[in-house]
């Protein structure tokens, strides 16, 4: 693998990890605003 | 090489740490505690999660200190693809048991455990057999985790290993004691949080302090022939090909795994597995991409032990408050898992033990289950701090639980979908694939001449029934038949006379292959049939609203 294939397979995981970090975060908060909004439990 | 003894905290900012760490979840735990808990939402919250406590507390449970450690070993050990071959099939553990997840809830929706759903198809035995295996299973990974916080603390303070062990297992029973599975999930959420960005902070972070990417050049000389291949053969043989057999027998077998299952809104399976697949993947294998670049720097952990390798890098090449968050990182990945392990033991205590076996389903109290449950926190906190204090070999154990779990997969697939299966058909075959299991992975007798080719030819029939069981939950039997008997013929050539030289492999593989082998016989020729909207009947809650009081069925849902 060249150098440059090496920095982006070696860098790309912690991008996928950002992503995933706002997917689960940005629900996490809708459900909190939806179960306040609703005077339920979030859990 | 490394840099450890410099950048060592003080007591005081051990402590700091740790205070911050279980502190700010014991405070979680105390806003969603109730003073008086319900014994099902202790055990499953109620089975209506939403997606995003359900996807975090997923992908937390799954990824414990030593996915990392192990990771960024195969990094190190097998070169560039080594990350790959650990986290992709470890994520796909995840996966693979979705589609099976969907039956399973559908017929047993407001189950606790997968063994409570084995008694309400079979009867004792079966569940037994799987409650027995998972409270060895959580007590081994209790153990390890308290093992792993305990090392990293005194690695990184003056306290001692003890010290750590016990502060890690007070912490962690501290927030899960009293709202059991609630607790977990939601503190699940924000340890996941943590995780996920201190690998997306430190792994380029160390990648830059570490002079990359010009050392991908300059330390190229580092890496073999094979280290230096993405195809590595060394790579898949020694680490992927064992984690692919296991795929499934850690995924069926797991109660922290069925737990969730059981707990997220039906609906929202599917995203939340998908979603726990890649949040894992992306993060085990990131952190093990540290263990490559520590094979271009030829970097020596200390010892030679190689589990000191990632702390030493990052205590090498980060700043204190880099390394600090590192810290925070591996204490959450140890803690989510830990707490998971609690609630799964307490779980099995409180529905398989109490529940079904000494009060009986229509009898057991809520309030003396939810008892137990703590108690059983309390016992296996003790018990996990006693035996990581004796630092045990725990290897044996390990081999023995994930062999049992293997056996465990095909009767307990096929007890889900067909009906004919009986409770004889499926102990016969797990004692038969354990039998046949313990000779060949601890080389009891010679795999010499005949003996070595009926292990190869059971392997065969072992891959046939893994990838077949893997397509059949994904695209149904007729597929999964015929790719279960191409996988067969295709590896039979390369695996007769080869394959008995692996014996974690091949072990694995006959207890597959024999479990299958011996639940089929002993299943196609029964005339009886079972009525699976009986399990529905069978399981339920445990507390006043109990739904079998005033059965209302419901549909089940399509994800």
């Amino acid at each position: 693998m060249t150098t440059l294939a090496l920095t982006v397979y070696v860098l790309v995981w912690p991008l996928v990890v950002l992503a995933v970090m706002g997917v689960i975060g940005r629900a996490f908060f809708a459900e909190w605003r939806e179960a306040r909004r609703s005077g339920q439990d979030l859990i | 090489m490394n840099n450890l003894d410099s950048v060592q905290f003080s007591a005081v900012i051990i402590v700091g740490l740790l205070v911050f760490f279980y502190g700010g979840t014991f405070y979680i735990s105390t806003r969603i505690g109730k003073k008086q808990e319900n014994a099902d939402g202790y055990m499953t919250a109620g089975n209506k999660i939403g997606f995003g406590i359900s996807a975090a507390s997923m992908t937390a449970t799954w990824i414990w200190a030593s996915s990392m450690y192990a990771s960024a070993a195969s990094g190190y050990t097998y070169g560039i693809s080594g990350p790959i071959h650990y986290g992709l099939w470890g994520a796909l553990m995840i996966l693979f048991i979705y589609p099976f997840g969907k039956r399973i809830r559908s017929v047993a929706p407001k189950a606790h455990t997968l063994a409570e759903v084995m008694h309400a198809r079979h009867g004792r035995s079966s569940q037994l057999m799987l409650a027995g295996s998972n409270i060895v299973g959580s007590v081994i990974s209790l153990m390890s985790n308290f093992i792993a916080g305990g090392v990293l603390i005194a690695m990184l303070s003056p306290f001692t290993f003890i010290q750590g062990v016990v502060a890690v297992a007070g912490g962690v029973l501290l927030y899960s004691l009293w709202s059991g599975f609630r607790a977990s999930v939601l503190t699940d959420f924000v340890q996941v949080m943590a995780m996920l960005g201190a690998v997306a902070i430190i792994v380029p972070v160390i990648f830059f302090a570490a002079g990359f990417p010009a050392a991908f050049e300059t330390g190229a000389a580092n890496l073999t022939p094979q280290q230096g291949n993405f195809f590595s053969s060394d790579a898949f043989l020694g680490q992927g090909a064992p984690y692919i057999a296991a795929v499934l027998a850690y995924a069926i077998g797991n109660q922290t795994i069925a737990q969730r299952l059981f707990a997220v809104r039906e609906d929202l399976i599917k995203p939340t597995f998908i979603t726990a697949t890649i949040g894992y993947g992306a993060m085990v294998i990131g952190v093990g991409m540290l263990g490559v670049l520590a094979l271009y720097l030829g970097f020596e952990p200390t010892d030679g032990d190689i589990n000191n390798l990632i702390p030493e890098m990052a205590a090498t090449y980060l700043p204190a408050i880099l390394l600090a968050v590192f810290f925070i990182m591996i204490i959450g990945a140890l803690s989510s898992t830990a707490d998971s392990d609690l609630a799964a033991l307490s779980s099995i205590m409180m529905a398989d033990v109490y529940g079904q076996n000494i009060a009986g389903k229509e009898k057991a109290n809520p309030k003396t289950m939810l008892l137990v449950g703590r108690m059983t926190m309390v016992v296996a906190t003790a018990a996990a701090v006693a035996f990581a204090s004796l630092q045990l070999n725990i290897l044996d154990l390990l081999v023995f639980v994930g062999a049992l779990w293997g056996a465990l997969v095909f009767p307990v697939l096929a007890s889900f979908y067909w009906d004919k299966v009986t409770n004889k058909a499926f102990t016969t075959s797990v004692i038969a694939a354990l039998a046949l299991f313990l000779p060949v992975r601890f080389g009891w007798i010679p795999m010499s001449g005949g003996i070595g080719l009926i292990v190869d030819v059971l392997s065969v029939i072992g891959i046939g029934v893994v990838l077949g069981l893997m397509t059949f939950g994904f695209f149904g039997i007729r597929v999964g038949k015929v790719v279960g008997v191409v996988a067969a013929l295709v590896s039979a050539p390369f695996v007769i006379g080869f394959l008995h030289d692996y014996a974690t492999l091949s072990a694995s593989l006959v207890a597959y292959a024999v479990s299958t082998v011996v639940c089929w016989a002993m299943s196609i020729g029964q005339t009886e049939r079972f009525d699976f909207a009986l399990i529905r009947q069978r399981t339920g809650n445990f507390d006043d609203d109990d739904p079998r009081r005033d059965p209302t069925p419901e549909p089940a849902k399509e994800a």
